[in-house]
């Protein structure tokens, strides 16, 4: 299994860098703050926007920038694509992986999320988007104001006559 | 922390579609509180391009009403329950059913609704469609003719998007004297009708109220069970009432009503020996047919005055399918009610804008956008 961290461009595990042997087949990525993370092929091809790219044929030899991916973020998006890649079928392994994944500031889910999106990784998406879900599903509407920085433009009457409207929601 | 380059709320740079991706894996109740969280909120959950994604709730009541007194013409319309911004139906009706002069909403389940639909003929035998349609999706499907439609007490349907994309339509068979003798059941599935022969017992009769719960269509029996029967007309189920449930009352067809709320069926009636209080009982346990007491009405306060109450005074429409909260309207009133019978709260809803003469079914809508594949379109 290839692994990449976030200060280098380190290829470990398996040594040689082998263009001919499918399975250890790399590709370099590049955050928007100009990091190179060395993954493999397979577990780029989890982004189906990395996978498009490079079945176009438009990944060369110096790799793929990501404008959109600050570093920190790149790297656990790796993590986790390493992860799922490695041994799909330890259903139970992955399951706590993922647990452990997501135990994160709601500031990191969100720029996962906004990675994730950009980069079409679906099963990361709905991990994320589901726990962000389940963490606010009880929250009151203050809270979630707070949470995502949104300034209530209601006015008082306005705000009454919603909640009035939507009264059993508030039970 | 390299995080010097972000604003300092990450949530203020997520995108409309990334919040409703959020938003579309919250239960209803949620969504529809954090419609209360600003106007943009409130604009991207209702935007109609999202409700595809989005659980929807209680919107409003479709019904049947007559324009014209003059020329007994009946088309669909609908009562929405929602806020003015809201447009939960954009065609109340049903404009694209085309062919036919006359519409009556019959059932409405899960989103999907059935109608008698007359068609545009020049004779003058009365020629109608049973149809089914997604309001929502405006698709529309006209159900092969059943070939018996003298001996239908009631047609009824059955749809659960949770567990298929596939509706069945009941139609309860009687014999003359008005006795249940079997079911004929159309499967949207398989494109014909089945017929099964009554499992209920002798000298069943039924109310036309059903509720359409856990695979099964319910209905009330006038010797004061619940009666039930599955899609394939294979399964027939007798769930008794319990002493109390005012069972000798349930002659007045305003007072015995079933309907059900957060997964669980729920049976009103006025008690016995006095109709100033409606009682409410929720079938806890599906399997054992246990019913547990739960709630007791002041029918004056539903009326807002003390005074002589019979059951004919008000009729119940709906209870609604998340909350406690049952709907209701005043004879001769042009008002629907709301009753929240957590907190015993009387609230007026919305004006019904028309005043009706007898009873006119009001059957509840829940949205339902979500299309599947196209082989199994929810219509």
């Amino acid at each position: 299994m290839a692994a990449t961290t976030a200060d280098g461009s380190k290829v470990v595990g398996g040594g040689e860098k082998s263009n001919v042997d499918e399975e250890s087949k790399m590709i370099t990525l590049f955050s928007s703050d100009g990091e190179r993370f060395e993954v493999t092929q397979e577990a780029a091809a989890m982004s189906q926007t990395i996978h498009h790219m490079m079945e176009d044929g438009c990944v060369d030899d110096e790799g793929v920038h990501l404008p959109n991916v600050g570093s920190s973020i790149l790297a656990m998006v790796i993590e986790y694509c390493n992860r799922h890649v490695a041994s799909p079928d330890e259903k139970e392994d992955i399951r706590s992986f993922d647990a452990g994944f997501v135990n994160v500031e709601h500031h990191t889910l969100f720029d996962i999320i906004r990675a994730a999106n950009y980069l079409d990784v679906k099963e990361l998406m709905d991990l994320c988007c589901q726990t962000v879900a389940d963490s606010i599903k009880s929250k009151s509407v203050e809270e979630i104001r707070e949470l995502f920085g949104i300034v209530n433009d209601f006015t008082p009457e306005e705000e009454a006559e919603i909640r009035k409207e939507n009264q059993w929601a508030f039970e | 922390m390299d995080r010097s380059d972000k604003s300092c709320n990450p949530a203020a740079d997520l995108t409309d579609d990334l919040v409703v991706e959020i938003l579309s894996r919250l239960p209803v109740k949620s969504v529809c509180r954090f419609k209360c969280v600003s106007w943009h909120w409130r604009g991207l959950i209702t935007h109609r391009d999202h409700r595809k994604k989005l659980p929807q709730s209680l919107s409003g009541f479709f019904r049947g009403i007559t324009p014209r007194l003059g020329d007994m013409l009946t088309v669909s319309d609908f009562v929405s329950i929602s806020g003015a911004e809201e447009q939960p139906v954009s065609d109340p009706s049903l404009s694209f059913l085309i062919g036919y002069t006359t519409i009556v909403p019959k059932d409405c389940c899960n989103g999907l609704l059935f109608l008698h639909c007359r068609k545009v003929s020049p004779s003058p035998k009365y020629e109608f469609d049973y149809v089914v349609c997604n309001p929502a999706t405006e698709k529309w499907l006209i159900l092969p003719s059943s070939d018996r439609k003298t001996q239908v007490y009631v047609s009824r349907l059955g749809f659960d998007p949770a567990v298929s994309s596939h509706f069945h339509l009941f139609s309860m068979l009687e014999d003359v004297e008005g006795y249940i003798t079997g079911v004929d059941i159309y499967s949207s599935k398989v494109g014909s009708w089945s017929h099964s022969e009554n499992g209920w017992g002798d000298d069943v009769a039924l109310y036309e109220r059903s509720v359409f719960l856990n695979g099964m269509l319910h209905f009330i029996s006038l010797d004061s069970t619940i009666v039930a029967v599955d899609r394939e007309g294979k399964s027939w189920r007798t769930i008794p009432l319990l002493d109390t449930m005012g069972a000798e009352n349930i002659w007045n067809l305003n007072a015995a009503f079933i309907g059900q709320s957060q997964g669980r069926l729920h049976y009103l009636n006025v008690r016995e020996r006095d109709a100033s209080t409606l009682s409410v009982w929720i079938l806890e346990n599906y399997q054992s047919g246990e019913w547990n007491f739960k709630y007791n009405i002041s029918t004056s306060q539903l009326l807002g005055h003390k005074g002589l109450i019979n059951g004919g005074q008000y009729t119940l429409i709906a209870i609604h399918p998340e909350c406690s909260l049952i709907f209701y309207i005043m004879r001769g009133g042009d008002v629907l009610m709301s009753y929240d019978m957590d907190h015993g709260e009387v609230r007026p809803i919305c004006s019904l804008r028309i005043k009706l003469y007898g009873s006119c079914p009001y059957l509840p809508y829940v949205p339902l956008f979500t299309q599947s594949l196209a082989n199994h379109d929810y219509i």
